[in-house]
């Protein structure tokens, strides 16, 4: 791994608990740092710009305002900056809304925190973390909806082998030796599908708006 | 020789009459004082025992509608012809009681009675109108009285005093003439004069003017109209005719009055004759210059009236009513010289007497009105005589029993077929034919035929049809027809039989044999009717098509076409004509005319065992046997009653209750029997009226025609209907306009025509309804399934969020802080920190695990248990803390249900208020406060700290706004009071309807 500059981190998290806990351990992590804590989706939006933090970790299940949500429009104030979810349950349905949504990928809070740093430093990479279930719903996204009008929004033929490499189980790593392409194009692909996807859900949300 | 009710008690004048009437008053016909009694008619009577009130009839009078009014001494009745009925009258008058004076018709022929009370009483349509005569005549008995053309009606008191009444104005005419009281009589004549003959007076009136006649005349007078114009008076002795302007006639000295008789009424009837009702003397009829006496039940006479029809109807006083007719049957009897009443045959000789054989052996004939029964002297020996048939030549032929045949010629008889050998029981007929055969049917042994003097036996052998031989006739063709006892008809011609057998009708077999111009056989059948053979066919016409009488015994053919029928329950008369047309089918329904009790002819049955039973007698007499008689009658003399009968609705019976204004009426449903009962006055022949009737025009047919007064019908259906009801006279003669009533019958509301429409559509719109419910109810129920699963969804999402919210964070947050530990395991009093952290989470996480656990089990859903978790929790919570906690919670709390949902709510809102006073109050002490209303559990939780913190006390905070959820969730309300020095207070108020399960 190459040695790079301190990723700062944003967190919202509503339990005041897990939020320190997290501070603390993004604080003890060397190359992390810690910019800001929110409470509520609420406050996020409000003091996000002043922060301007690298990677965004965001607890799905907020009062009120929920991540979801806050993570949509997060995205529309900040399209490029990356929203990582955290979740406490495999809640697939408010995950892939929250990948609809912009959400960059997402990590199970119940992870260890060393895995939960690496995935950060992936997505600040570039990366897009994706678990094999969470592929599925992307493609049943895609085959349910049928082919889009717009040709950019519908998967390429490499997207789709990607991405059913994914459903299957398949790590990243084995994707690429399956392909016979490096990881960091995985990761394009990847990024590439979520993008789509939320081309999608934006032309949809649009469509909606004009009916 | 006494009068009877009910008699044909004149004599028979022709045949025996004198020397019965020189024994009825045992004086000589020469005397001018007696009269002789006409045989030309006959009366009947009614008595009090028929239904009269009375036995003094006082008046007598046809009304418009053809009843017959019958003013009693005690009662004013109508009356059909078979029954009195009481008039009914309108208020204050009881008919059924009055005493009638007098009785008469008004110009408009309304029915007017002088009643003795004083007045007189007018018939008003059916009830009489009871008007009275004021100014004096109140008190007194009317007299007498009569109308005139303008309807005014002239009445004539006891005291003389004269009254006339127009349009019930009363005028006042005083007493005309002498002024003496005594009996007085008014007539109106063909002119419109009123005549009054008052005491000895006679006069007219001119306007009011009394005119004098004349005066000083023997009393009592009695006056009548004349036909001829003026009036009929009777003086003490002598009959008078009187016409206005012209001098009085004398027509005659009324001798047999003797000065102890009076006249009482007088009628001058449509045939010109003047009947005098007398009393003491009876009814003498004037004609031709001649009186003679009528018979009657009394010799009383108070009053005469005649009918439409020509009845003469006399009232007696104790006698009843008299109804007399002109008599057109005669009856020999033994009465009259018969040696029998039961006549078997008749047999004319060229003489021109009638010879007739008897039962009991009587032979006789019948000459110029004189009957000679042979005897002894005669030569007859008294054999049995069964039948007769005479010969040109003079003699008469004679079947008898054991006998055989005999011959009587010139006084002497000669006993054929026994001096021939044959033995024969019974010869029941005679027929000489134009050849001069001699035809005799016997009763066992066939048919014999003697030709110059030899004697041919015929049996079934030879052809016939049955050996007992009925009836034997010679049609224009010189055939033979012979009828037999079973039924058989044959015909002998050219010296053979020929057979004709028909089993279709039904009858003990041929009485009588008549044959017709037009080459028809007819047979007279013991059972059968009338049959007819013609062109080879048989035809029958019997009491289905109207005849009488299914036994025709005797057949005669009249010259205007009546066939005259002597039957075993009477005589009657059917046009052959109609009998043809019956018999070709072209009309079903045989016009009769029967002759019974109204002609004198009561309970004959006449007999045709033996054959000829009837003949024709030189001059056109009929001669029929009977067994009470020859009945001998001039056929063209016989009258017929052609006045259309009026045909009245009586009483109309609904259900058996009578209707009191039956014309147009409206019955209500369930009509289960309609009776109506209707008469038609008949006064010739009551007893022959008959009657058809229907009821709607459209649907049915005339009943069958029946004497029955009464038509009965059973369940008349809802609607608008027609009674009709037609009826013929004793003759025949029908009214076919009838009479009719309308009704209506109101239906049951489910015979009405909406009815059905309106049942279906309430069906419908149940049927809707009731599909609707249970839809709504299914509905209902899956909606409450739905509820309930989604309230378990609902509980089960309650659970896993709290799982996730009160342990998840938890277990998350020790799973970090142990990384966190992991980082610091070089730094032991940094790592230390976190292990303490690490404990205190996870015993947090077993404290919100046992609330969890506490809220989800169904045993603590009760107020108590949730009170004392309450209780135990708050103790437990603050304890930690160093804030004092104190409770204020009644002892004894009413044992509610609640739900675990209403506990967990209540739980984690007051955990989250105490957990809020130790994050924020820095109180010293917390009350808890418990409150059971009967409607609401208060709670209030109130510390001694700072208030709550500025941020908190602005809407949308988190803590407070948590709180006001859970409440609000369980329709509850919170109110929140803080300040900086006494602190705050939550008070939650909890309605118990939305705590229970």
């Amino acid at each position: 791994m190459k040695p790079s500059p301190t990723i700062n981190i944003a967190i919202v998290e509503d339990d005041p608990k897990c939020r320190e806990s997290l501070q603390a351990l993004l604080r003890e992590s060397p190359g992390f740092q810690c910019v800001g804590a929110f409470a509520s989706g609420e406050a996020a939006l409000e003091g996000m710009a002043r922060l301007r933090p690298d990677v965004v970790l965001m607890d799905i299940n907020l009062p009120k305002m929920s991540g979801v949500e806050c993570t949509r429009q997060l995205k529309q104030l900040f399209p490029k900056l990356p929203i990582v979810m955290l979740t406490a349950y495999d809640d697939s349905d408010r995950i892939f809304r929250a990948l609809q949504m912009g959400a960059t990928g997402y990590l199970l809070k119940r992870s260890p925190a060393d895995e939960i740093l690496r995935a950060v430093q992936q997505v600040q990479l570039g990366g897009a973390p994706m678990s094999n279930y969470i592929a599925r719903k992307v493609v049943q996204s895609f085959q349910q909806q049928g082919a889009s009008d717009k040709p950019a929004e519908n998967l390429s033929k490499r997207e789709s082998e990607v991405l059913g490499y994914v459903a299957q189980g398949y790590t990243n790593k084995e994707v690429a030796e399956a392909l016979g392409l490096s990881v960091e194009t995985i990761h394009a692909y990847l990024k590439n599908i979520y993008t789509k996807l939320h081309v999608r859900s934006r032309t949809e949300a649009v469509m909606k708006f004009r009916q | 020789m006494s009068f009877c009710r009910a008699t044909f008690s004149g004599g028979l004048a022709l045949l025996v009459g004198l020397a019965v009437l020189c024994s009825w008053r045992g004086s000589a016909q020469t005397s001018t004082n007696e009269l002789g009694i006409s045989a030309a008619f006959f009366s009947q009577s009614w008595q009090t025992e028929d239904g009269l009130p009375n036995n003094d009839v006082h008046g007598v009078v046809q009304g418009a509608d053809g009843f017959l009014w019958v003013g009693t001494r005690h009662g004013l009745v109508r009356f059909d012809g078979a029954h009195f009925v009481p008039g009914r009258a309108e208020d204050g008058l009881n008919l059924s009681q009055i005493s009638v004076w007098r009785m008469g018709a008004n110009s408009e022929g309304k029915v007017v009675a002088a009643i003795e009370a004083g007045g007189v009483a007018v018939e008003n349509h059916e009830a009489f109108e009871s008007f009275r005569i004021t100014n004096g005549l109140y008190s007194h008995r009317v007299l007498h009285f009569a109308s005139d053309k303008q309807d005014r009606l002239w009445a004539v008191a006891l005291d003389g005093k004269v009254e006339r009444v127009s349009k019930g104005v009363v005028q006042s005419l005083g007493a005309p003439g002498t002024g003496a009281s005594g009996p007085s009589t008014l007539a109106t004549d063909r002119d419109g004069v009123v005549w009054l003959a008052s005491k000895d007076t006679l006069g007219f009136f001119q306007g009011d003017e009394f005119v004098l006649v004349t005066n000083g005349l023997p009393p009592p007078l009695f006056i009548s109209p004349a036909r001829g114009g003026g009036v009929w008076l009777t003086t003490a002795g002598t009959l008078f005719r009187v016409e206005k302007g012209q001098s009085v006639i004398k027509v005659s000295r009324l001798p047999w009055l003797a000065g102890e008789s009076n006249v009482r009424d007088l009628l001058e009837d449509r045939n010109g004759a003047l009947w005098l009702g007398t009393s003491r003397k009876g009814l003498i009829r004037f004609n031709s210059g001649r009186f003679e006496s009528v018979a009657t039940s009394h010799n009383n006479i108070l009053c005469l009236a005649e009918d439409r029809v020509g009845n003469l109807w006399v009232g007696t006083q104790g006698g009843g009513l008299n109804c007399v007719r002109q008599r057109h049957f005669k009856v020999l009897d033994s009465r009259r010289g018969l040696p029998n009443d039961s006549v078997f045959s008749f047999a004319e000789d060229t003489v021109g007497r009638v010879w007739m054989a008897t039962q009991d052996g009587g032979l006789c004939y019948w000459s110029n009105s004189v009957i000679t029964v042979l005897g002894e002297a005669q030569g007859w020996q008294r054999v049995p005589p069964l039948c007769l048939a005479a010969d040109p030549h003079g003699g008469v032929w004679i079947g008898t029993q054991k006998y055989g045949l005999l011959h009587w010629v010139d006084g002497r008889f000669d006993y054929l077929t026994r001096d021939a050998g044959l033995q024969i029981d019974l010869l029941n007929c005679l027929l000489l034919d134009h050849a001069g055969r001699m035809w005799a049917g016997s009763m066992l042994e066939g048919l014999f035929c003697v030709e110059g003097g030899r004697v041919k036996t015929y049996t079934t052998k030879d052809g016939l049809p049955g050996n007992g031989i009925r009836s034997l006739i010679e049609d224009k063709h010189s055939a033979i027809w012979v009828g037999t006892d079973d039924g058989g008809l044959a015909r002998f011609n050219d010296g053979a039989f020929q057979k004709f057998t028909h089993a279709h009708w039904v009858g003990d077999g041929v009485r009588v044999l008549l044959a017709t111009d037009d080459d028809a056989i007819w047979m007279g059948t013991v059972g059968g009717g009338l049959v007819r053979f013609k062109s080879g066919k048989f035809a029958q016409v019997n009491s289905a098509q109207g005849l009488p009488d299914d036994s025709i015994q005797e057949l005669m053919l009249d010259e205007a076409g009546w066939l005259w029928c002597g039957a075993s329950r009477g005589l009657f008369r059917v046009k052959l004509n109609d009998v043809n047309a019956a018999a070709d089918g072209q009309t079903a329904w045989v016009p009769a005319l029967s002759y019974g009790r109204s002609e004198g002819l009561p309970d004959f049955q006449f007999n045709g065992d033996f054959q000829p039973a009837a003949c024709r007698s030189l001059g056109g007499r009929f001669w029929f046997a009977s067994v009470k008689g020859a009945v001998v009658f001039l056929p063209e003399a016989m009258p017929q009653n052609r006045e259309v009968p009026n045909v009245c609705i009586e009483a109309v019976l609904c259900n058996g209750t009578a209707l009191k204004t039956p014309d147009e009426s409206l019955l209500p449903p369930g009509v289960r029997r309609l009776e109506f009962k209707f008469v038609a006055p008949d006064f010739t022949a009551p007893e022959r009226v008959r009657y058809r009737h229907k009821l709607d025009d459209g649907s049915a047919d005339w009943s069958p025609v029946s004497a029955e007064a009464t038509a009965v019908y059973t369940n008349v259906v809802p609607g608008r209907h027609r009674f009709r009801v037609i009826a013929c006279n004793g003759d025949g003669t029908w009214n076919e306009q009838g009479t009719s009533l309308k009704f209506s019958v109101a239906p049951f509301f489910w015979q009405t025509r909406w009815f059905v429409p309106l049942a279906v559509a309430v069906g419908t719109l149940l049927l809707a309804a009731s599909v609707r419910w249970f839809a709504l109810r299914r509905l209902q129920r899956r909606i409450a399934i739905l509820e309930a699963e989604h309230a378990l969804e609902k509980e089960r999402g309650r659970i896993a969020q709290d799982i996730h919210d009160e342990l998840g964070a938890n277990l998350n947050n020790i799973g970090w802080l142990a990384d966190l530990g992991f980082r610091h395991r070089e730094q032991p009093g940094v790592l230390v920190q976190d292990l303490e952290k690490i404990a205190a989470t996870a015993r947090q996480s077993l404290s919100a695990m046992d609330a969890i656990v506490w809220a989800l089990n169904p045993r603590n859903d009760s107020s108590e248990n949730f009170v004392n978790y309450i209780a135990h929790f708050a103790n437990e919570f603050l304890q930690p803390t160093g804030i004092r906690c104190r409770l204020d919670i009644p002892i004894e709390l009413p044992v509610r249900p609640m739900s675990t949902e209403a506990r967990h709510h209540l739980f984690l809102a007051i955990k989250e208020a105490l957990h809020n006073v130790v994050q924020h109050s820095r109180a010293t002490e917390v009350w808890v406060r418990l409150a059971d209303t009967e409607t609401e559990l208060r709670i209030s939780i109130a510390d001694n700290g700072c208030g709550l913190p500025a941020e908190m006390t602005r809407p949308g905070q988190d803590g407070m706004d948590n709180i006001r959820r859970r409440v609000e969730a369980l329709a509850g309300n919170l109110r929140v009071e803080t300040s900086a020095n006494s602190g705050t207070s939550l008070h939650l108020t909890l309605p118990w309807a939305r705590l229970k399960p």
